[in-house]
């Protein structure tokens, strides 16, 4: 079930996430996790979380998207001499028990083609494809700034 | 110089180490003279042309956002330029005189670097309005460094989410570029597959004095009382001064 699941996920994502979440991304938790509102005239929107391998085993988050997005990309930010560098995260491993945290000013998820534009009431979520298992979504928040710290 | 740099740097609670500190040990870091003469006219140099070696360093570096607190002994003044503000009027240099501006350089298809600082700035600004140095006259600035894409009427939009006081400027890349290179600001324009394009640039804080000269440059990551105390050390520091 989770192997076709994932074969067929670019189209399914969105649709049954929530029935598969427990096998999903084998042991990875996702907390946190919020889309910035855009602000107006921006064509592409941020989105943050936290993920913690709870599981035994290394874990590599390989993608990111959003349902109702063109595409998405987890990306780091750099500061090479005093000027921000935006770049391709490339994949996350995480070992057991190890956390990644996607923050204002740091790592986040690029959504760019929203389908329509991002309203603060708006049902996102946000859809991670790991190297293991299926790809686990969770709900995706929209906020103007980051939730407190926990 | 290092030691005003060392003042200021004193008076901000901040618990990162300064970045004048830093220029000044990278210096007696440097490869050091066997002879002790030597060593000692390198000292005195540095006390007495510290001011213009550091501005020759930072001008090589060509990027002063690198400078965390940094007081300049002569701040370097903001050259003549010719931009359009958000409402489509012309924005120049008199814009800066008689007040604070804090500057920020980015673009609006900035997904997360710039939201995050203008929300800060819009926070800064609403509270310093008690500040009498600050006051009703100090303002917090935006200039777009991708003027092909931000026209005034996208700026407008795009400042007044996060305060209706903002202002939002930009120009031709002829404006822009003697300005960015005048405060040691650096931008680049880079290709992200197809169309579409980032802009890397400084993610620094430009403080500009009534003068409208740069004294301070305040480098990420930044929260709204690091920049409301860095304002209050400045300028307290210039206010004495002048």
């Amino acid at each position: 079930m989770s192997r076709r699941v994932a074969r067929l996920a670019p189209t399914l994502l969105g649709l049954t996430l929530v029935a598969n979440a427990a096998s999903a991304c084998e042991g990875l938790r996702v907390e946190r996790a919020w889309l910035r509102l855009p602000p107006p005239g921006a064509d592409v929107a941020a989105a943050y979380f936290e993920a913690i391998n709870d599981g035994k085993a290394p874990l590599t988050i390989t993608g990111v998207a959003s349902p109702g997005f063109g595409g998405g990309m987890l990306h780091a930010m750099a500061l090479v001499d005093g000027q921000m560098r935006m770049r391709p995260q490339g994949d996350v491993v995480l070992a057991p028990g190890m956390r990644f945290s996607a923050a204002p000013g740091g790592s986040h998820v690029m959504l760019w083609e929203a389908a329509s534009p991002v309203i603060a009431d708006g049902d996102y979520r946000l859809t991670l494809t790991c190297a293991e298992g299926a790809p686990l979504t969770v709900p995706l928040p929209v906020r103007r700034e980051a939730p407190p710290a926990p | 110089m290092v030691a005003i740099a060392l003042t200021i740097c004193k008076k901000a609670p901040r618990a990162e180490p300064a970045w004048g500190m830093r220029v000044y040990n990278r210096a007696m870091q440097a490869p050091a003279p066997r002879i002790p003469w030597l060593t000692m006219a390198l000292v005195a140099g540095l006390a007495f042309g510290g001011g213009i070696g550091l501005s020759w360093w930072q001008g090589q570096r060509g990027d002063h956002a690198a400078i965390d607190g940094l007081l300049w002994p002569d701040p370097p003044r903001v050259p003549a330029f010719d931009l359009v503000d958000q409402d489509g009027k012309r924005y120049t240099l008199d814009e800066l005189k008689g007040r604070w501006t804090l500057v920020f350089f980015g673009f609006t298809h900035c997904p997360d670097v710039c939201p995050t600082t203008l929300q800060i700035l819009a926070q800064v600004h609403r509270n310093l309005k008690n500040d009498p140095r600050y006051g009703e006259r100090g303002q917090v600035l935006f200039v777009s460094l991708d003027p092909a894409r931000d026209t005034p009427a996208q700026i407008a939009q795009y400042v007044h989410y996060f305060s209706p006081e903002m202002r939002g400027a930009t120009g031709p890349e002829t404006q822009l570029v003697p300005l960015t290179r005048a405060l040691g600001v650096l931008f680049m324009k880079v290709a992200q597959g197809g169309k579409d394009y980032t802009v890397d640039h400084s993610a620094g804080i430009f403080f500009i004095d009534p003068q409208a000269r740069l004294v301070s440059v305040l480098t990420p990551p930044h929260t709204a009382d690091s920049v409301i105390a860095r304002f209050a050390a400045v300028s307290a520091f210039i206010e004495a001064r002048s």
